[in-house]
């Protein structure tokens, strides 16, 4: 028997829905089209990839509403607890259509139409955040090119070729005419505060809470964005019995610059933490665009990248590299640690039972380091590693004074280059040292070979990656970028 | 929707002749997802969802095929091998040579062999992995050098020349050798393989698909069922897309809905 949440409560549109004893494993999606019969949202994939499973979350943020997209198909039920959710039912108003609907109409943006209602519903929430910011006097109503891209990012269409939902986009941002949802959104606020009450066993607040329920339960599932989680129950049909949700523990929502290191709580978004890892570094923040779709990074989160311990996980080689480190709790106990000792094998790490990553602990970024990062994947958008390379190098008078090297996707864990780091440090900075350097890859490494890449092409390409950082240091000038998306992103931040 | 090369608005520029956004029939249906597609239908009373158990080996022979903890699993009504076909097992479209169910020998990695009607998707697919299938494996061919060594080819040789190619080549001053790898993609259609079979009356069969060729589906699910055509009637009214992959892929599934339906009696 799956132990439910004692309840959850949401609004589904303009409608108060609790539900009881619900199985925690059901997705947000089949909740929509099989138990409230929302039909418009539609399943392409179920794993989070094409987006015709979009719909927008609402929540209380000051005096407005934010809203962000998520994946319906793998949020589960959990997690919209104490949220607003919006579908396509309705945008409609008074039997006509919203400006972002008309907008995609007359631009021919739906062609077989089944992708339509996920695209209509990001650029729906593009609307809503790009009147906001006007409304706050940040910038006038309309959206570049850039923030139309990432709004779609998550978005697949195979038949428009995407020109016509691009134009779709632009036609509307052009109006900031009011909406039904602006006309009664204090009202909303005020009724999502009302239901936002403490009763929820599983989804506690506070942390002391969230740790009582983890010794009461050592096997409970710590659900943060459930951008993993999710996709276990929708492609490998695991059930879990206990799920708590951490989304709701402000302890774990900390977002802090301190004077010498980053303080993220372990289930901040992808999307909150952004702009601030961008401007401490920017590199990173450039590839973190990378990491999934706008949706997955507005659920998502570090803390659960972490905790997932996956090879290939994009953040920890980062973190590593950076000799950054997590805060783990158990009960009232807390221990820092490295992030590269919280690895041991293929899925196994030093967390104990009932013990949570708090927080993550990024030291400040230090000018006389150069930190470079590579993400090589099959597809340059929305796609996982093959392998990610992380290199943070100190350079004085054209000789390595330190530097640390680390991978994911070179081995069960992300691991650091320890060989290839002596081979550099002490060394001049120049082919022969790299070159040794290269070659100490191949005893740090033993790559697998997967679907992603053959085990010579990960290594050929960690080597490479340490070639591209040693020509982008010492040759400022060179372009080594080969693709032009690539040459866009780093224009776009410089 | 990745990273996009610069788009030129080609009905900004010319707003009254080619390029013209226009809107679609049912674009405003699909903006506002009133749009019905098979899988939005709502069900009808008694309607089970049915599931595919697949091979999981490339290439071998069935040994053994153990279905008892499938049918006993929570939700299953009815469970479908090809033993359980009345009319032909074949349903190659063009040529024969596609099996709707493996009969003993898979000829590829997720063939279906056998299929389960349960009271919702997620059971029916629970089921599934329930199924204990033993196989004598054999050797998989995996690619198309190994297939011309092995002279393995899914159709006679066909060979299409003009002049003597080989001697022109030959007597050429300049020669260029290499070779080319063509990766084969699989159709991408935004919405998946979908069907839905209605028993009627006098053993009649109504079909709901989403497939680029009704008449297609409608002559292999009356061969599979061992009816005359007239007797099945296929319906389409829209695909979440298809670009060829539900030209004749569509029938398979359509083809196992009506095989359980028929059996069953429910759709
Ligand atoms: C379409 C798609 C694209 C993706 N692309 C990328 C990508 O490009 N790069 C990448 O790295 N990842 C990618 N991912 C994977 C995933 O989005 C990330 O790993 C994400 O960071 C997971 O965070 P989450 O909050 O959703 O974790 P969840 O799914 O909620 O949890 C993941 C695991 O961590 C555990 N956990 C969560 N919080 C804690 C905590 N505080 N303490 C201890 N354990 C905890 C959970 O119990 C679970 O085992 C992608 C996923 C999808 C579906
Ligand atoms: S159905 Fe494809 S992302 Fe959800
Ligand atoms: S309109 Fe068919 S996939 Fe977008």
């Amino acid at each position: 028997m799956n132990s439910a949440f004692d309840q959850i409560e949401f609004l589904l549109n303009d409608e108060l829905v609790v539900l009881k004893d619900v199985n925690p494993n059901t997705t947000v999606l089949s909740y929509l089209r099989d138990s409230a019969g929302k039909i418009g949202t539609k399943e392409g994939c179920a794993s989070g990839d094409c987006g015709a499973c979009t719909v927008v979350l609402a929540e209380p943020n000051g005096n407005k509403l934010r809203y962000s997209t998520i994946n319906s198909c793998i949020a589960i039920i959990p997690a919209v607890n104490g949220k607003q959710v919006l579908t396509i039912e309705a945008l409609k108003s008074d039997n006509r259509l919203h400006k972002v609907q008309t907008a995609m109409v007359e631009n021919h943006g739906s062609q077989c139409g089944f992708c339509t209602p996920g695209f209509v519903m990001s650029l729906f929430a593009l609307k809503k955040n790009a009147l906001e910011k006007s409304e706050k006097g940040e910038e006038s109503i309309s959206a570049n090119m850039e923030e139309i891209e990432e709004a779609l990012s998550g978005n697949l269409c195979r038949c428009t070729g995407y020109r016509s939902i691009v134009d779709a986009a632009k036609q509307s941002l052009e109006s900031d005419e009011k909406d039904q949802f602006q006309r009664i959104e204090s009202e909303t606020i005020q009724r999502l505060r009302d239901i936002d009450g403490d009763h929820q066993t599983f989804s506690p607040k506070k942390i002391e809470k969230l740790a009582d329920l983890l010794l009461a339960y050592p096997k409970a599932t710590m659900l943060a964005g459930g951008t993993d989680l999710g996709l276990l129950i929708t492609q490998n049909l695991v059930q879990f019995d206990v799920v708590i949700y951490l989304g709701k523990v402000k302890g774990l929502q900390i977002l802090e610059v301190a004077e010498d290191q980053i303080n993220i709580g372990a289930s901040v978004s992808y999307t909150q933490s952004h702009s601030v890892i961008k401007n401490e570094y920017p590199d990173w923040g450039r590839m973190m665009t990378r990491l999934g779709s706008l949706q997955i990074r507005n659920l998502g989160t570090i803390g659960g990248n972490i905790g997932n311990a996956s090879p290939i996980a994009d953040m920890p080689p980062v973190l590593i590299a950076l000799n950054a480190s997590i805060t783990l709790q158990l009960g009232k106990q807390e221990r820092e640690i490295p992030v590269e000792d919280y690895y041991i094998d293929y899925k196994v790490t030093c967390q104990q039972e009932s013990e949570f990553i708090r927080t993550i602990h990024i030291p400040r970024s230090n000018p006389d380091y150069e930190l470079k990062i590579y993400k090589i994947s099959k597809r340059f958008d929305d796609d996982i590693s093959a392998v990610l390379g992380v290199f943070n190098v100190k350079l004085v008078d054209g000789v390595v004074n330190d530097v640390s090297i680390a991978f994911g996707g070179m081995a069960a864990i992300p691991k650091r280059a320890v060989n290839s780091e002596l081979a550099l440090k002490g060394q001049p900075w120049n082919q022969e040292t790299i070159d040794k350097a290269k070659l100490a890859l191949g005893t740090d490494y033993s790559p697998l070979s997967d679907m992603r890449a053959s085990a010579d092409y990960r290594m050929t390409v960690a080597q490479n990656l340490l070639q591209k950082c040693y020509l982008e240091l010492s040759q400022p000038d060179l372009n080594v970028n080969v693709l032009s998306f690539e040459a866009k992103a780093v224009d776009r931040d410089a | 929707m990745r990273s996009l090369p610069e788009i030129n608005s080609l009905a900004k520029k010319n707003p009254s002749h080619v390029g013209t956004a226009l809107a679609h029939e049912s674009a405003e249906k699909h903006v506002s997802g009133e749009a019905i597609y098979v899988d939005d239908e709502r069900d009808i009373a008694g309607q089970l969802h049915g599931a595919i158990g697949r091979s999981t080996v490339a290439h071998g022979i069935i040994k053994s095929l153990d279905l008892d903890a499938v049918r006993k699993a929570e939700g299953v009504h009815l469970v479908i091998t090809a033993k359980d076909v009345p009319g032909h097992i074949d349903i190659g479209p063009v040529f024969p040579g596609d099996s709707v169910l493996v009969e003993s020998k898979v000829e590829f990695y997720g063939q279906a062999i056998f299929a389960v009607a349960a009271d919702s998707l997620e059971l029916a697919q629970r089921a599934v992995q329930l199924a204990k299938i033993e196989y004598e494996v054999l050797e998989p061919i995996l690619n198309v050098k190994q297939a011309l060594k092995q002279s393995s080819f899914v159709r006679p040789v066909h060979e299409q020349a003009r002049g003597d190619a080989v001697k022109a080549i030959s007597e050429a001053a300049n020669q260029l050798q290499g070779e080319l790898v063509v990766g084969g993609q699989e159709h991408f259609y935004l919405e998946g393989q979908v069907s839905r079979a209605i028993p009627g009356e006098d053993g009649d069969m109504s079909i709901l698909t989403s497939s680029q060729h009704p008449a297609e589906v409608q002559k292999l699910v009356s061969e599979v069922l061992g009816l005359s055509i007239n007797q099945v009637t296929v319906e389409v009214r829209r695909m979440g897309g298809g670009f060829g992959g539900k030209e004749t892929n569509a029938a398979p599934w359509a083809c196992v809905a009506a095989l359980l339906a028929a059996k069953q009696g429910v759709p």
